[in-house]
């Protein structure tokens, strides 16, 4: 215990000591170590090598190069890896028992490395084995894994691998196994159809679960996954359900009230939605407990209160409101109560979504006539503006909290939505395929 | 207090950390989790756990459209796919402050960009065809690059976007060890100073995406590959598992002597007064700082990004490192996670940018045999 | 002789909006309302009685500001006209529908939207409309645009709300 204290002590008097003293020794060096502090580095993705899969038997041959090239995507997708092309590679993988040349991979600056095989078992399956190596360090970064799934499911066992390596090398969680429910759009623009729908992060695998016949708005992921909450126009006025994403079975529900009940979200305990309900001109944020069917009036005051939020512990809620005269963020207690204005800055702000880390808020801000994607710190503070575009609204957060993916619609009478994800540091904007029109993204939580 | 008190102080300090610390990041230190090399097994039922959800839901839903290979297509290909849409409307409207025709572009750049950029000596041949994927060139305000640098690099030419450029970054190896003094980056790989987000940028259209990082032009591997002389990684010897070599166990072997230097009071210079040789010269300093910084890639918008780290480790009197002595002597301001991964991209940009050895004068190897590097941050993050 | 023209002019634009008006709207999203289009209306915009007389001689839409769910005196007037036909043919029932031009969040727009339906529906008692024959106050944010080009113009006929006949009212 006296040892622990001191080693704390000792921390603190040298952290204490040294950060001022540091550029100081850097000036006049005496005998000792030499020592230099650097401030500035370089942003760029990292090289990583990944060559195609060993195929074990015929029938693994088909997804052998297949899932590398997925497990080379989903990294470089990110922005933070760079992938050396194959035809750079000095010694070909030909077999996943065999030892790694480290030398022949540093040659090529490659940083990672990830070789894997894939075989069939006898009942059909894929078994897929990867490692990790660490390049300049010449050593496995963790343990090698493997993944058995059916030869349908090959896609989801790439962006396993690919989560794993990504978590050991950049110590984050990771985002590649995950799915995105969404609004299908298709139609001009004054007669829109809009569907439901539901895909993997990346675009793959698409499934409708709604038909066109009524508008439907903003999905919701459940924190485990498998339901979504949304809005729907099918009786004439909008209306809450939630549909569960494996059966597409759905249900109202019962907000209570009689006006238009829309902006559903789930708490992170998964046993509350709030929602936004309008009558009578005035539209508050209301609690619902699933549970007992309860509802709670959260915001009571004339004005609009939509897009609520919860933090990652449930015991706030961040919301928009026009009571200031324009759209502005609050943050208020998940039961209601006093709401304290986080934003400040020119222009409307809207659509708050809390980070799945906690510390920032994802937000549309709209400006001279430019909409933007931006994050700001739970004060409000440290404002940074993401994207600038016609249109770019409705943020939703990769569960790792890394990336951001948001609608983004064209400008004019052919203009159209479609979805668009960027890193938190405001770079790696790239559009997210999907064969429709898509709007409204919803992430959801890291399968397992 | 005088600087030399302090200086000893702080020496002394940092012994005392090393000593009570060593042993705490010692888990940390990469030199090598146990290999295990083995595959874990995940069970059928977890697996089939796993699985089960996207089985009935694709078997459900006919019209899924799921084409299993076409989908990877649009996401890999490097060049931006410049979202389609937007152009054509812009161009007509001219109420939003929006539009940024991609037509344009191509004539506005050397105008417009060199004012702004002194820093970008050549303003790039107005090449109007390979400049228009670039979404960002024009831009006057600081360029979009895959690549953030303390020194913005000349702006690649649009050089034929070769693919298949073979590995472009031996030759930051080879390059760094010639640059000792406060020449930027020599590889020419497009870079800028900051972050650009597209908000930056003034009212200009959106691109549709984000350049991906493009390769290096090809010939520098070419040239830089006979110039290295030896590579930074000596041995050819294969990998862990199967086969013991040598080099392990010298790595043990030396690891421990190194623990044990660490462990004694200084292993160094210390006693001996007299200093081998004048002190460095600032721009031999400087030389060191800024080889070792154009190896260090930091991830802004990474937990990592928080932490201050500082790393010691033994020089050879070549110049290169003694990289069995590279050790995590300090790390704050994030998890232990953030950490590991905070000494590793340390510990990565000491390693790499010695290619051949750090360029530091011989008859001074006294003055630089140990060094120790603080990587700080904080710097970066805002940008 | 000027009169005549702008009369004419007049027409013919209220005739424009009211195809406008039948191609493009009240569509599924309306639910179980079916808009007269025209035609449906017995004897056109020359009977006063008929549900295009409403349409295009009182004017079934009043316009708002930006971000404003206010009624503006024009507004005031036309829903004047509205409820005096409306007293003046009670077989009727109404749905009044509100909408916001795209340059908003969706979920903003369609509380906004609703505030101006309500203001309308508000507006439309205050003038002697019994509250029971108004059957439904929506909002439809930016999801039923009636004009769609990224223009001021467009946006400014965006920003209505609409005051629908019921069918069953005929």
């Amino acid at each position: 215990m006296t040892r622990l204290i001191a080693r704390f002590l000792v921390a603190l008097g040298l952290l204490a000591a040294a950060l001022p003293a540091l550029p100081a020794l850097a000036q006049d060096n005496g005998p000792g170590p030499l020592r230099i502090e650097i401030t500035e580095g370089v942003i760029e993705p990292l090289p990583i090598a990944v060559p195609d899969f060993i195929a074990e038997d015929g029938g693994a041959a088909a997804y052998a190069s297949q899932i590398a090239r997925l497990v080379a995507e989903d990294l470089t997708g990110t922005g933070l890896f760079r992938e050396i092309p194959a035809s750079a590679f000095i010694s070909p993988v030909t077999s996943f028992a065999s030892p790694v040349q480290y030398s022949d991979w540093k040659a090529i600056n490659a940083q990672g490395l990830v070789t894997g095989s894939v075989s069939t078992a006898s009942d059909g399956r894929l078994v897929v084995k990867f490692r990790l190596f660490d390049v300049f360090s010449e050593a496995p970064l963790g343990e090698g894994l493997q993944f058995v799934g059916t030869q349908e499911s090959w896609r989801r066992m790439g962006h396993k691998v690919a989560d794993v390596v990504y978590s050991r090398i950049t110590g984050e969680g990771a985002y590649f196994d995950t799915r995105v429910v969404f609004v299908s759009e298709t139609g001009p623009k004054n007669a829109r159809s809009k569907r439901l729908a539901i895909m993997d992060y990346d675009g793959a695998n698409v499934e409708y679960l709604t038909d066109a016949a009524s508008i439907v708005l903003a999905p919701r992921f459940s924190p485990s996954g498998d339901r979504v909450l949304y809005t729907s126009y099918e009786t004439g006025t909008p209306q809450v359900y939630v549909i569960d994403v494996n059966s597409v079975t759905r249900q109202t529900i019962a907000t209570g009230g009689t006006g238009m009940s829309f902006s559903p979200r789930f708490s992170p305990n998964g046993q509350t939605v709030v929602f936004s309900q309008s009558s009578n001109g005035n539209t508050d944020i209301y609690a619902l407990d699933l549970a007992s069917g309860s509802t709670r009036r959260l915001t009571e005051t004339p004005s609009i209160e939509t897009a609520p939020s919860f933090s990652p512990d449930g015991n706030q809620i961040v919301f928009e409101s026009d009571r200031s005269g324009t759209q502005q963020l609050y943050i208020m207690p998940a039961s209601g109560g006093e709401a304290r204005r986080i934003s400040f800055g020119a222009g409307r702000y809207g659509t708050p979504v809390w980070s799945p880390r906690g510390d920032l808020i994802a937000f549309t801000k709209q400006n001279e006539g430019r909409f933007h994607i931006g994050v700001m710190r739970l004060d409000g503070s440290q404002e940074r503006l993401l994207t600038a575009s016609f249109l770019d609204e409705s943020p939703t957060w990769s569960p790792n909290g890394r990336v951001i993916m948001f609608t983004r619609e064209t400008q004019g009478a052919d203009g159209a939505p479609s979805l668009y994800s960027v890193d938190i540091s405001g770079r790696n904007l790239r559009r997210v395929p999907t064969e429709t029109g898509a709007s409204d993204p919803s992430w959801s939580p890291l399968l397992d | 207090m005088t600087t030399g008190q302090k200086i000893s102080g702080i020496g002394h300090l940092a012994l005392i950390l090393i000593l009570l610390f060593g042993e705490w990041f010692a888990p940390g230190d990469p030199p090598e989790p146990p290999e295990s090399v083995d595959v874990s097994m995940i069970t059928e039922a977890e697996f089939a756990a796993l699985t089960q959800p996207s089985a009935p839901e694709a078997a459900t839903e006919t019209d899924a459209p799921a084409p299993p290979e076409p989908e990877p297509a649009p996401e890999v290909s490097p060049p931006p796919t410049p979202a389609p849409t937007p152009d054509p409307p812009e161009t007509t409207t001219p109420a939003e402050p929006d539009p940024a025709p991609a037509e344009p572009e191509p004539v506005a750049p050397p105008a417009e960009v060199v004012p702004d950029e002194p820093e970008r000596p050549e303003p790039p041949v107005p090449d109007p065809g390979a400049d228009v994927p670039d979404t960002t060139s024009a831009d006057p305000t600081p360029r979009e690059a895959p690549r953030v640098a303390p020194t913005p690099s000349p702006e690649t030419p649009p050089v034929p976007e070769i693919a298949e450029a073979p590995q472009p970054t031996v030759s930051e190896d080879a390059v760094t060890d010639e640059r000792a003094e406060d020449e930027p980056a020599a590889s020419p790989e497009e870079a800028t100073t900051e972050i650009v987000t597209e908000a930056d940028r003034p009212a200009a259209g959106a691109p549709g995406s984000s350049p991906r990082p493009r390769p290096r032009p090809p010939q520098r591997v070419a040239e830089a590959l006979p110039e290295t002389p030896d590579d930074p990684a000596p041995e050819s010897v294969p990998e862990p598992a199967d086969e013991p070599e040598e080099d392990p166990q010298e790595d043990v072997g030396s690891a421990i002597a190194d623990a044990l230097a660490a462990a004694n009071p200084d292993p160094a210079p210390q006693p001996a007064p007299a200093p081998s040789g004048p002190p460095l010269t600032r721009g031999e300093r400087e030389g060191l700082r800024l080889a070792v910084q154009t190896c260090w890639v930091i991830d802004p918008g990474s937990p990592a990004a928080q932490v201050v780290v500082t790393v010691g480790f033994r020089m050879n009197p070549d110049g290169t490192v003694a990289s069995d002595s590279l050790r995590q002597l300090s790390a704050t301001g994030g998890d232990e996670q953030a950490a590991r991964v905070a000494f590793e991209s340390a510990r990565r940009a000491v390693l790499r940018c010695q290619g051949a050895g750090y360029d530091l004068p011989q008859d001074k190897y006294e003055q630089w045999k140990d060094i120790e590097i603080t990587f700080n941050p904080s710097d970066m993050r805002t940008r | 002789m000027p009169h005549i023209l702008k009369s004419l002019a007049l027409v013919a634009i209220l005739g424009l909006a009211a195809c406008s008006n039948a191609d493009r709207f009240g569509d599924a999203g309306a639910g179980g309302n079916t808009p007269l289009g025209p035609g449906a209306g017995l004897g056109g915009a020359g009977d006063p009685a008929s549900p295009a007389y409403f349409s295009q001689t009182v004017g079934d839409r009043v316009l708002f500001l930006v971000d404003q769910s206010t009624l503006t005196n024009e507004a005031q007037s036309i829903l004047t006209q509205q409820a005096a036909w409306l007293n003046n043919n009670p077989a009727y029932t109404i749905a009044i529908e509100g909408h916001a031009d795209e340059r908003g969040t969706r979920e903003y727009n369609v509380a906004l939207s609703e505030q101006r339906a309500n203001a309308v529906s508000t507006y439309l008692v205050s003038q002697g409309l019994l509250p029971s024959r108004i059957t439904r106050v929506v909002g439809f944010g930016k999801e039923r645009p009636l004009e769609i080009c990224s223009e001021e113009a467009c946006y400014a006929q965006n920003r209505r709300s609409v005051t629908v006949l019921n069918a069953g009212g005929v």
